[in-house]
């Protein structure tokens, strides 16, 4: 019971424990884990996250070709974690992992976190300094990641 | 026992519900070869047509099953053992009946379940082996068995016919009579003391027998009665909640669903079934007489017992699910099994055949979700081996639903499996040859060559891992040749991606490897096939410039032209000597040192996608440049699109006739075929026009010491050392072999920075190298107003703009000399070691060769040893420094040795102080020759901020018929000489010689440019003189009487080549002293 409470303790403080972005040709412009836990590991869950990404992406393509819809919702669920993807028109892939004991989370929450994440996204790409398919350094972009990593409410 | 059926079959699918099982297994000592000889000859029949059906019949041979497992029969009939195929040796009759003996003992385990069984026996022959038995067979050998195949056919035959009576049996049971309750070995403590007679317990053995009788017409061949039992299995189970059996009876009905959508089978390559063979679904569909005639056989109508209702107006097509539902119907049957912990293997081989007809369909997604609840099914205590069979199973079938980073995440876990701290023995190889699997999953080749082009764009943080982990397993291997070529390979492509912590743990370990086992460029090719190329540190150091260097002013060649009288061909082969009269930036930057006033550095960035170059346009009609009377001496850049790219303008003084030898390089180098076709644009398209100087628009002399010069910078956190860096060069006499497009390019150093110089615009010219190289470009000059971008035609200069270029500072220029190395027969290249500071900037090293012979050559690339890998380097593939080469010529040595010679003085004055040298010209030739032609070239280079740091030529020809004299005056004169009455004494004869005065008088005009005059502590004018040879094998030695000039002028501790930290130092006060240097 105790530990059930200390859990639900840290869930309302953490959001997202990890969130990246990924180049149309698939590998990542950012990424950024909560520090706590190993980087590495949120590296091979993001990583293999994108093929479930490209399935939904390819899938998207025959049947709701019309639908502008960008969010493609859960990705996998795992013990520990939910992953969540989100696609742009220009094919950049936003990622956000969760803590999967993070039952307050509603699907709303996650789709106004890619929205604002895009919105963050496309300002970086309004920089006439940043090219294209670079690393992204903005240090805007880093702290709206940095606030949803943090803070829910 | 344990009741639990604990070994899944990871390569189960649906279409094994078809088949019958028989167990092949060695009885006593067999060796394992042939008895896997024999396994496979009984396993190629693996379907066989039954006589007088449509039907056929699959098997599935096992040579290792666990009676556990067998347990299970009941509950799907395909995992009961139905066959026993023994086989064993004997070679005598006295062993036979201990064999006997222990052949029905092997019965007695799959008693039970088994149909019948035969034992093949090898070796025997006589009595014993005479006797006609049908369960026996003997063979006098291995390998004289020519009736194996038909033996088991036999066999399999009367498998059928067992298998087709129970069938008929269980059919045709009496609805009146008890039917036996069908169990899995974990139900059977539930059920006792049961009420046997309530509805609720008929109707359950009703169903579960109803589905019994389905998997036995399933593996009969009669798939659409199959289906009929197993529907109404379904519901019967249905209605008594018989979970585990309502499961097991869906799955039948996927199973037979997926045999009838599917007659090729889903297990991919592996199980794919004969094409000969058409699967009954098949035949049923091809010919629909034959089907009509599967379902009225007479065990499927016997219109009694539960049997009743398998009638033929259920359409099959009805009876069958679709393709959707039959993926319903798996969840469902799953969502069941799990109810039961002991059922765990059932439901892990259910969702992989599940998943192997979502592959088939193409549906990824759904595929993924069986395949992640397979991943989180508990089957209790796994041994490692199992864990590893476990995540291969989980990576392969990723890998069929195109899931190829799951696979490779999934493949990589198996090879750490392999390793796993809790197994005795790790598997290294096992590990390594895994791990090498997962390669593609991780986007990550092991060449080199596809991280050459721009930054490398990929999951570094799991590659460097996966690279780490090779290392690894190759080292434990114990395989170091291959640790140390990861090893390099993670160092050279993973650079950027480094701490300074891990570069320094990662080289360190790789001088430990390299220490066992040094690192080559050989190609290593691994037992499975896989080659590993070689990995060229070209990141260390890192090269940003590559430019062949003239040779110093008194050994360059010289062609003479039209100079050697009428009587000689200008064709005839060309007679050098060394003196020469352009080119003089390059020797002076060398010989002093400094470059202060002559060069701009200029940062410019491409912001095209294509490649760009800069060429200065220079033309000599048309002088182009700021300074009055200055050349701007022409070069060429090449900015690779998207990176910044340091260059400098270098403006070259010169006496025009300097510029015209110029131009005629240039066109003999078109002569060449260096480069196809400046002159389409030269003609009449003004300012496009490309010069070619920084191509090699200088010869190299055979026998010479030559050097290139490389700019190189160390990108480690500590000092780099180099050995036996030494140049790679191809030498070929054919010409031709240049042709096509050979850009040559030349970055000039730079740094060398003046402030307040101003860069006419008009001097940027940049064109597209593609597709059309004469193209005017724009280029965005970085640190310049956003986007300044120039599109830049002649004439239109913008000075103000061009201002703004924010200049570094003034850094001194310091020349680390390095020995070269050898090899070839063509160019001697001489090793040269380096240490270069952590982290350091530009660092110029100069690498030494002696061309051997003569003809063109090029610099292809350096070789290096660092951290004990020796690497070839092609230029080729050097990021940031695009050449495809450096390439020139070779010309014959002049039969004079140069250093007979050159000679050289310096003297120091006073402007306005005159000095007069003598200089002693005697031939020492013995020939006695009667006529001498020779040249006195004396250079003057100056040291003087009011100068632009200019050298002057003054070139006088001797010609022993005609006199001749001629000098340049750029800028005041302040040097003269008489050579008329030296000339008189012409020719000399042998051991003569004769005495040329020269004045020299400092007469500089400091006047115009008062605001350079606090540069003056390295200033000076630096006079070179280089009598020099005679083109008809006739010598004039010059003897430059340095020393009694130095004790005349009292001025002996200015009579030394000056150094560049001897200029720094010297004589800050002396506002009007000029050195000069002969």
């Amino acid at each position: 019971m105790i530990g059930l409470m200390s859990r639900d303790l840290r869930v309302r403080v953490i959001m997202a424990v990890c969130i990246a972005v990924i180049a149309k040709e698939n590998y990542p412009l950012y990424i950024r884990s909560v520090p706590t836990q190993g980087e590495l590991k949120f590296h091979y869950t993001v990583h293999t996250s994108l093929d479930v990404v490209e399935e939904k992406i390819s899938g998207v393509g025959k049947a709701l070709a019309d639908q502008r819809e960008l969010y493609l919702g859960l990705l996998y669920p795992t013990e520990d974690y939910k992953v969540y993807g989100y696609v742009t028109n220009s094919k950049v892939k936003f990622v956000i992992v969760v803590d999967s004991s993070n039952t307050s989370l509603r699907d709303n929450e996650i789709r106004s976190m890619f929205r604002k994440l895009h919105n963050s996204f496309t300002d970086v790409m309004c920089n006439p300094f940043y090219n294209p398919g670079d690393q992204i350094q903005s240090k805007a972009f880093d702290s709206i990641v940095a606030a949803m990593m943090v803070q829910a409410c | 026992m344990s009741a639990d059926m604990s070994v899944p079959d990871y390569m189960q699918c649906a279409e094994d519900h078809q088949t019958v099982l028989v167990v092949v297994q060695p009885v006593g000592i067999v060796p394992e070869d042939q008895f896997f000889r024999i396994y496979k000859r009984i396993t190629s029949v693996s379907q066989v047509s039954i006589r007088d059906s449509q039907r056929v019949l699959f098997i599935r041979y096992r040579h290792h099953y666990t009676p556990e497992n067998n347990e299970w029969g009941d509950f799907q009939t395909h995992r009961k053992v139905v066959g026993l195929i023994a086989v064993t040796s004997c070679a005598t009759a006295k062993e036979w009946p201990q064999l006997s003996d222990r052949f029905h003992g092997q019965k007695e385990v799959f008693g039970s379940t088994l149909y019948d069984s035969r034992l093949l026996v090898f070796g025997l022959q006589g009595e014993v082996a005479e006797q006609q038995r049908t369960d026996v067979a003997f063979y006098p050998s291995y390998d004289d068995c020519p009736e194996v195949e038909k033996r088991v056919e036999d066999f399999v035959e009367s498998i059928f016919i067992v298998l087709e009576s129970k069938r008929l049996d269980r059919a045709t049971d009496k609805s009146g009579d008890k039917i036996q309750l069908l169990c899995v070995p974990f139900e059977k403590k539930d059920f006792v003391g049961l009420d046997t007679d309530s509805r609720h317990y008929k109707k359950r053995c009703q169903g579960r027998m109803r589905k019994h009788v389905g998997d036995l017409c399933l593996q009969a061949g009669m798939l659409q009665d199959a289906l009929v039992h197993y529907h109404m299995s379904v519901e019967l189970l249905r209605s008594v909640n018989d979970f585990l059996w309502l499961g097991a009876a869906l799955e039948g009905l996927c199973s037979a669903s997926v045999i009838f959508h599917y007659p090729g089978g889903t297990a991919g390559k592996r199980g794919a079934r004969k094409p000969g063979l058409s699967s009954a679904a098949d035949a049923g569909k091809r010919h629909r007489p034959g089907a009509q005639e599967v379902l009225i056989d007479p065990g499927a109508l016997s219109t009694n017992g539960i049997s009743a209702d398998t009638s033929a107006e259920i359409g099959r097509a009805k009876n069958c699910l679709s393709q959707e539902d039959i993926i319903e119907k798996y969840k469902e049957a799953i969502s069941y099994y799990s109810k039961y912990k002991s059922a765990g293997v059932i439901e892990l081989e259910a969702c992989i055949k599940a998943v192997r007809v979502l592959a088939i369909q193409k549906r990824s997604m759904e595929a993924s979700e069986f395949l992640q609840n397979a991943v989180y099914i508990n089957l209790g205590q796994l041994s490692e081996e199992e864990k590893i069979q476990r995540y291969s199973i989980l990576s392969e079938l990723y890998e069929l639903i195109g899931f190829h980073r799951k696979s490779a995440f999934f493949k990589r876990v198996a090879a750490m499996q392999c390793v796993a701290p809790t197994i005795p023995e790790p598997g290294w190889k096992a590990c390594y040859k895994l791990l090498l699997e997962t390669l593609p999953g991780y986007s990550l080749s092991l060449d080199p060559k596809d991280f050459s082009k721009g930054t490398h764009r990929g999951w570094a943080a799991v590659q460097l891992r996966l690279l780490h982990e090779l290392v690894y397993a190759s080292r434990r291997m114990g395989n170091p040749g291959l640790s140390v070529r990861h090893l390099s390979f993670l160092l050279q492509t993973m650079l950027d991606f480094l701490s300074d912590q891990e570069k320094k743990e990662v080289t360190q370990s790789l001088e430990n490897y390299t220490s066992k086992c040094p690192g080559g460029m050989d190609v290593i090719t691994l037992p499975d096939g896989l080659k590993l190329p070689p990995v060229p540190f070209t990141k260390l150091p890192i090269v940003r410039s590559v430019s062949l260097l003239n040779l110093p002013v008194s050994l360059r060649p010289h062609k003479v032209k039209a100079l050697l009288g009428q009587g000689m061909s200008a064709a005839s082969p060309f007679i050098y000597s060394p003196i020469s009269m352009h080119n003089r930036g390059d020797e002076r930057s060398k010989k002093i040192g400094s470059q202060r006033s002559s060069v701009t550095p200029v940062r410019l960035v491409n912001c095209f996608r294509h490649g760009l170059w800069l060429d200065s346009g220079g033309r000599e009609n048309r002088q182009v440049g700021t300074f009055e009377k200055g050349l701007w001496r022409a070069f060429r850049v090449d900015l690779i699109p998207g990176r910044d790219c340091d260059c400098v303008f270098m403006r070259v003084t010169g006496p025009k006739s300097s510029a015209c030898e110029r131009r005629q390089d240039s066109s003999r180098c078109l002569e060449q075929g260096f480069i196809s076709s400046p002159e389409r644009t030269a003609a009449g398209d003004g300012g496009r026009y490309c010069l070619l100087l920084h191509y090699a628009h200088f010869q190299w002399v055979q026998g010479d010491v030559c050097e290139v010069q490389l700019m190189v910078y160390n990108p480690m956190p500590f000092e780099l050392r180099v050995e036996n860096m030494e140049l790679q060069f191809e030498a070929s006499s054919d010409r031709n072999k240049a042709s096509g497009l050979y850009w040559p390019w030349r970055i000039i150093m730079t740094r060398f920075v003046r402030r307040d110089t101003t860069i006419s615009g008009s001097l940027v010219k940049l064109f597209q190298t593609f597709p059309d190289p004469f193209a005017d470009g724009v280029c965005v000059v970085r640190d310049m107003p956003l986007c300044q971008s120039q599109s830049v035609s002649d004439g239109a200069t913008d000075d103000a703009k061009m201002s703004q270029f924010d200049l570094i500072d003034d850094l001194m220029y310091y020349n680390c000399r390095i020995s070269l190395l050898t090899s070839g027969v063509d160019f001697e290249a001489l090793p040269a070691a380096l240490s270069l500071p952590a982290e350091s900037g530009l660092y110029p090293v100069t690498l030494v060769g002696v061309p051997r012979t003569t003809g063109n050559i090029t610099i292809s690339g350096y070789h290096s040893c660092v951290f004990g890998v020796s690497s070839d380097c092609l230029l080729d593939g050097l990021v940031g420094v695009k050449s495809s080469g450096c390439m020139l010529e070779v010309v014959p040595s002049a039969h004079l040795s140069s250093e007979d010679l050159s000679s050289s003085v310096s003297l120091q004055l006073f402007n306005g102080e005159t000095q007069e040298l003598m200089v002693t010209l005697e031939n020492i030739e013995n020939s006695g020759c009667t006529s001498f032609i020779g040249f006195l070239w004396i250079a003057a280079t100056t040291y003087c901020s009011s100068l632009p740091n200019e050298l002057q030529e003054h070139c006088s020809r001797v010609d022993g018929a005609r006199p001749w004299f001629e000098t340049e005056k750029l800028f005041g004169e302040f040097i003269s000489w008489d050579l008329k009455d030296a000339v008189s004494h012409l020719p000399l004869k042998s051991g003569q010689s004769v005495t040329v005065p020269i004045r020299i008088q400092a007469k500089l005009d400091f006047s115009s440019q008062e605001s350079l005059l606090h540069d003056l502590n390295d200033d000076g004018i630096s006079v070179t003189g280089l009598p020099v040879s005679s083109p008809l094998r006739q010598v004039l030695k010059s003897r430059s009487e340095n020393k009694s000039v130095g004790a005349d002028s009292s001025k002996n501790e200015y009579n030394h080549v000056k150094s560049p930290s001897g200029l720094q130092q010297g004589q800050s006060c002396s506002d009007d002293l000029a050195l000069i240097q002969i």
